[in-house]
C-alpha cells in the first residue's frame, strides 16, 4: 500500500496491478529475517567453536578439508550433530541459508493462494517443484 | 596463513562483497568469488559454492529490507523465477560435469569473461527510457506496480513490457548463476530494466530478492555434489550480511550513477586476475 500522505503519482507507465497488502510483504520479510537469523547464529557459533578447536592450524588445512563430503551421509551428519562437532553445525547453518529462499517461495505460494490469485499460485508451485527437483533429483544425479 | 587471520580476511571480503552486492543488485559473489580464487587459491567449484552462499546471504538480508520499503516486486520476481530456476539447475550441473572433466581452468577463463561482460551492462544502466506499455502477457499476469522514490519525492508507476525476451534473458541469468556461483543479477536487471522497462531501483531490489531463489537452486546442486565448503562459506557469509545490511540502508538515498561507478573498477581488476589465473599466468 502506498502512503496517502505522499505526493501523488507523477509518472509513467500504465495502470498499477492489484497490489498484495503490506502484511504479505511484512510476512515475506519476516521469513527472510528469521531464516537468516537462524543461519547466522549457527554459522557464527560454530565458526568460533571451530577456530577455538583448531587454533594453530593453517588456512590451507581449512581449504583442503571439506566436512560436507562426510556429512552428505545423513547418518554421519546426525552423529556429528549429536557429538557437537562444530563442522556439523556449520553445515546446518549452510542448509538453513539455502532453505530460507525456498521457505520464502512457500510463503509466496500461501499469499497468492490466500488472495485467490490462482495463476500466480500455480506459477509459484512450479517454481517450488523445480527447486525440490534440483535438490532431490538433479543434485544426486550429477554427483 | 594463520587460521584466525584467514577467517578475519574472509569476513572482510564478505563485508566488501555485501556492500557492492546490495548496492548494485548483483549479489556480492562478483567480488567474493574472484577474491577467493585469486587471493585464497580456493579451487573453482568450492569458490562457486561459497559464492552462491554470499548470494543467498545478500538476497535474504537486502530482500527483507527492500520488501519493507516495497521496492521489490513480488509478482514480477516470481514470474521471472520460472525461467531463472531451471537455468540455474542446468548451469550448476554443467559446472559439476566440467569439473569432473578436469576443465576448471576453462571455467575460470569463462568466469573472467562473464565478469567483464557485466561491465557494459552496468555502465549503460539507468539511461533515460520512455515509459513502457504493458504487453499482452504482462497484462494477463498483472506485471505492473508502483513505488515511492525518496530522492524524487514522488510515486513512480511501472508496467512490464516485452515479457518474452525478458524471460529469455532471465533463463540465461539462471545458467550464469548456477554455473559460476554468482547471482546473475546483471542479467536479471537487464531483463527487468531493458526489456520489461522497470525503474532501476525496482529492478535492483527485485533482482536482489530473486537471486536468493536462483542461488538456492544452484547451491542445492553444488551442495549435494559436495562443492559447498561450510568452513570457507561461514566467515564469508557473516561478513556479507554485515556489508549487505549497510548497503541496503543507503541505496534509497543514492543517485543511480553513484551506484554504477562504485562497482565497475573493482570487477574489472578482479576479472582480469581470474582470467590470468585460468591461463596459468598468475
Amino acid at each position: 500500500m502506498t502512503d496517502p500522505s505522499r505526493p501523488a503519482a507523477s509518472s509513467t507507465a500504465g495502470p498499477a496491478a492489484p497490489e498484495l497488502p503490506d502484511s504479505t510483504y511484512a510476512r515475506m520479510a519476516l521469513v527472510l529475517r528469521l531464516g537468516l537469523t537462524i543461519a547466522i547464529v549457527l554459522l557464527a557459533g560454530a565458526l568460533v567453536a571451530r577456530v577455538a578447536q583448531s587454533a594453530g592450524s593453517s588456512a590451507g588445512t581449512w581449504i583442503a578439508t571439506n566436512p560436507l563430503v562426510r556429512q552428505l551421509n545423513l547418518q554421519l551428519f546426525a552423529h556429528d550433530l549429536l557429538s557437537r562437532d562444530p563442522t556439523a553445525y556449520l553445515t546446518l547453518g549452510v542448509c538453513a541459508l539455502i532453505a530460507t529462499p525456498v521457505v520464502r517461495v512457500i510463503a509466496g505460494l500461501a499469499a497468492f493462494a490466500h488472495h485467490h490469485d490462482r495463476r500466480m499460485a500455480a506459477l509459484t508451485t512450479v517454481v517450488l517443484a523445480l527447486l525440490l527437483f534440483g535438490l532431490l533429483v538433479v543434485g544426486p544425479l550429477v554427483r | 596463513m594463520d587460521l584466525v587471520e584467514f577467517a578475519l580476511l574472509l569476513i572482510l571480503t564478505g563485508v566488501l562483497a555485501g556492500i557492492v552486492g546490495s548496492l548494485t543488485g548483483l549479489g556480492g559473489a562478483v567480488v567474493a568469488l574472484p577474491v577467493l580464487v585469486v587471493a585464497f587459491a580456493v579451487p573453482f567449484p568450492e569458490a562457486a559454492g561459497a559464492g552462491l552462499l554470499t548470494v543467498l546471504a545478500t538476497s535474504s538480508t537486502t530482500g527483507a529490507a527492500y520488501l519493507r520499503d516495497r521496492l521489490s516486486d513480488l509478482r514480477i520476481g516470481m514470474f521471472l523465477e520460472i525461467a531463472t530456476v531451471p537455468g540455474a539447475l542446468i548451469g550448476a550441473s554443467a559446472t559439476v560435469f566440467l569439473v569432473h572433466a578436469q576443465l576448471s581452468d576453462a571455467l575460470l577463463i569463462a568466469l573472467g569473461a562473464v565478469l567483464l561482460s557485466l561491465i557494459p551492462g552496468v555502465i549503460v544502466r539507468g539511461r533515460n527510457r520512455p515509459p513502457t506499455l504493458p504487453d499482452r502477457i504482462s497484462r494477463r499476469w498483472g506485471l505492473t506496480g508502483a513505488y515511492y522514490d525518496e530522492r524524487r519525492q514522488e510515486e513512480v508507476r511501472y508496467a512490464g513490457a516485452r515479457t518474452r525476451p525478458a524471460l529469455g534473458v532471465a533463463f540465461v541469468a539462471g545458467i550464469v548463476s548456477g554455473m559460476f556461483g554468482i547471482g546473475g543479477g546483471v542479467f536479471k536487471v537487464l531483463a527487468m530494466e531493458h526489456y520489461l522497462g522497470l525503474p532501476m531501483k525496482v529492478s535492483t531490489a527485485t533482482s536482489n530478492f530473486m537471486i536468493g531463489v536462483t542461488g538456492a537452486a544452484g547451491a542445492s546442486v553444488l551442495l549435494v555434489a559436495g562443492y559447498v565448503n561450510p568452513i570457507i562459506g561461514a566467515p564469508l557469509v557473516l561478513g556479507t550480511v554485515a556489508g549487505a545490511l549497510g548497503g541496503s540502508r543507503v541505496l534509497p538515498k543514492l543517485r543511480n550513477r553513484t551506484v554504477r561507478w562504485l562497482f565497475v573498477p573493482v570487477i574489472a581488476v578482479l576479472a582480469v586476475e581470474v582470467i590470468l589465473r585460468g591461463l596459468g599466468l598468475a
